[in-house]
């Protein structure tokens, strides 16, 4: 009951913030034009309200609830406060295949680079299932994702060494950086499948992972197949981690937040946060996305930048709590 | 019949041979002490059984089936663990904890098994309580309730009184020793010999992963077994609370302490 009434309210949080993305924004319009833009889609005013803010806020919050969703299915498989979205290198290789597209040219092509970021997360996916498959203890997957991670975190930076005109290198790391700028519905599209992908899978596994509390030889004897419900869970995190960086490049810190956000609201059970840290997540990248937009500024701020000034701070209170937690 | 059955089990972890050629078997109504010295392969015996590690030798039979090849709802429906690891990753309510107990049941059915066993080991009222609200007895309490709410009729418990005060000690033992009353199949491992020797029925000592002796507890651990196998020089001696254990340590070359 508990985590339904948290679920409508941050429903009900995540509405009025979308409204406010949309509502404000660097053009002000007054109350007659807010208006027609309303009941005028067509008009210059309707432009701006539904096809430039509306799928900025919306794609800002299904980037966010990707994010939020794995970083709580990733804590909770992993039984480690940490963990996030990053972890597991499914960013750094869906990062490295839109450096990748960028650079030889694919930008120009729609679809392209985020078909690129799509196809390297579902790599590192792949990679990560085919090892958790022979290697399910956590701590083998966390060295296994660092692993990657450094590899492609290596291979973007020679990208970077041999692109070939300034203005590639730019065009990558202006992506890298993590923004919902200018996105359109289709883009909003090409999150929505493995979202809701992600959050079918996350709804399964989710007894397995509050099995996992117990350990994961206990877990092992509780009755659940679970060597089964940790290949999903690592699939569906996959999933909403690389649609994520398909759409909006690299965003740090709401994975790793948005679970700790709604922790005390559920008990801290991992099987009842999945939904919460997704709704969470979408309303942090919202709000983050908002303030970026609204901070004076003359060239606006990443989206990813200004989620990263804010969590570092946040992550490293969340270490200062989990070091407190293990001295007790 | 038994219900777990090994038969020349050998387990190796890290170069080192944990388990060599073990063979004993465990029957319904009792419940036996798995005894001996850090490193003996008390642990490794329980994991085997459960089929969690994989055998370099030999075979485990759970009712009459190799462990690692039963569907694990099967399996879960046959024998409960109880690891020595207390630690949990979450600080989630004691009634979640102990309902994981019977984790493919329905919510409902589940929910009320973990109350039944929250009940029994002395907890109830606080089902809602955090385990990370709770003592170390009481998440030992909770982590026992959730055992018995497996409904399991074998269970197999590493170190059950290790950390916990005298009174939690006998609570455990005697909640265990009444489940293999009731024809259930119990198997310990136990530092404590005067515990196994008060409340099993059998003990299974164990020595560099070789059974040194098994039977009745007292047998068992006879002195010679004690001296061997443990460095003990110890006795056991007759008290109406039953055989309790006069014991000095051996210094090297034979001399007491």
């Amino acid at each position: 009951m508990r985590a339904v009434r948290l679920e409508v309210g941050l429903l009900l949080l995540l509405a009025l913030s979308a409204a406010a993305a949309v509502s404000l924004g660097e053009t002000p319009l007054d109350f007659s034009q807010y208006l027609r833009g309303l009941t005028q889609t067509a008009s210059l005013e309707g432009e701006i309200l539904w096809s430039i803010r509306a799928p900025r806020a919306v794609a800002a919050a299904v980037v966010g609830a990707c994010l939020g969703l794995s970083g709580a299915l990733l804590q909770g498989l992993l039984r480690n406060p940490l963990a996030d979205p990053g972890v597991l290198g499914v960013s750094a290789t869906g990062a490295l295949g839109a450096a990748l597209s960028i650079v030889v040219g694919l930008s120009v092509v729609p679809g392209a680079v985020e078909i690129a970021a799509l196809l390297g997360a579902g790599l590192s996916g792949l990679a990560l299932v085919a090892f958790a498959a022979r290697f399910p203890e956590p701590e083998a997957l966390i060295l296994f994702g660092v692993a990657l991670s450094s590899f492609a975190g290596a291979v973007t930076a020679l990208v970077f060494n041999l692109s070939p005109t300034p203005i590639a290198t730019a065009e990558v790391l202006s992506w890298l950086l993590g923004s919902v700028e200018n996105r359109s519905w289709i883009d909003v599209g090409w999150t929505v499948v493995p979202l809701a992908a992600a959050v079918a899978l996350a709804l399964h596994v989710r007894k397995g992972l509050l099995a996992l509390t117990l350990g994961e030889e206990t877990a092992a004897t509780t009755g659940l197949p679970m060597r089964r419900l940790k290949l999903l869970a690592v699939v569906a995190a996959s999933l909403a981690t690389g649609a994520a960086v398909a759409v909006a490049g690299v965003i740090g810190f709401v994975g790793l937040a948005a679970p700790h956000l709604v922790r005390a609201w559920v008990r801290e059970n991992p099987s009842r946060l999945l939904l919460p840290s997704a709704l969470a997540g979408a309303l942090m990248l919202v709000l983050a996305d908002l303030a970026a937009r609204l901070v004076p500024t003359d060239q606006e701020l990443k989206l990813g930048v200004f989620t990263a000034l804010v969590g570092a701070p946040l992550f490293g209170l969340v270490a200062w709590r989990a070091a407190q937690s293990w001295r007790t | 019949m038994s219900l777990l059955a090994l038969k020349d089990v050998t387990v190796r972890l890290g170069g080192r041979t944990a388990l060599d050629a073990v063979s004993t078997a465990f029957t319904p109504g009792t419940i036996t002490a798995v005894c001996g010295p850090n490193g003996a392969g008390k642990t490794t015996l329980l994991r085997a059984a459960l089929g969690l590690i994989r055998l370099d030798a030999g075979e485990v039979r759970l009712s009459g089936r190799d462990p690692a090849r039963i569907p694990p709802a099967e399996r879960a429906a046959l024998a409960g663990y109880l690891p020595q690891d207390r630690r949990l990753a979450w600080g989630v309510d004691s009634l979640t904890v102990a309902s994981l107990g019977s984790a493919t049941a329905a919510p409902d059915e589940a929910e009320a098994r973990g109350r039944e066993a929250l009940a029994r080991v002395g907890l109830s009222g606080l089902e809602d309580r955090g385990v990370f609200e709770m003592s170390g007895g009481e998440r030992a309490r909770v982590l026992l309730a959730r055992l018995l709410a497996t409904h399991a009729p074998l269970l197999l418990v590493d170190e059950p009184a290790a950390g916990l005060d005298p009174e939690a000690q006998l609570l455990t033992l005697d909640i265990l020793r009444d489940h293999a009353r009731a024809g259930g199949t119990v198997v310990v491992t136990v530092h404590d010999l005067n515990l196994a020797a008060r409340f099993c029925d059998r003990a299974v000592v164990l020595h560099q992963g070789r059974i040194a002796s098994e039977g009745e507890p007292v047998q068992a651990l006879a002195p010679d077994i004690l001296r061997d196998v443990f460095n003990l020089d110890a006795a056991w001696i007759d008290t109406p609370d039953g055989p309790l254990l006069s014991a000095r340590r051996l210094q090297v070359g034979g001399g007491g302490v």
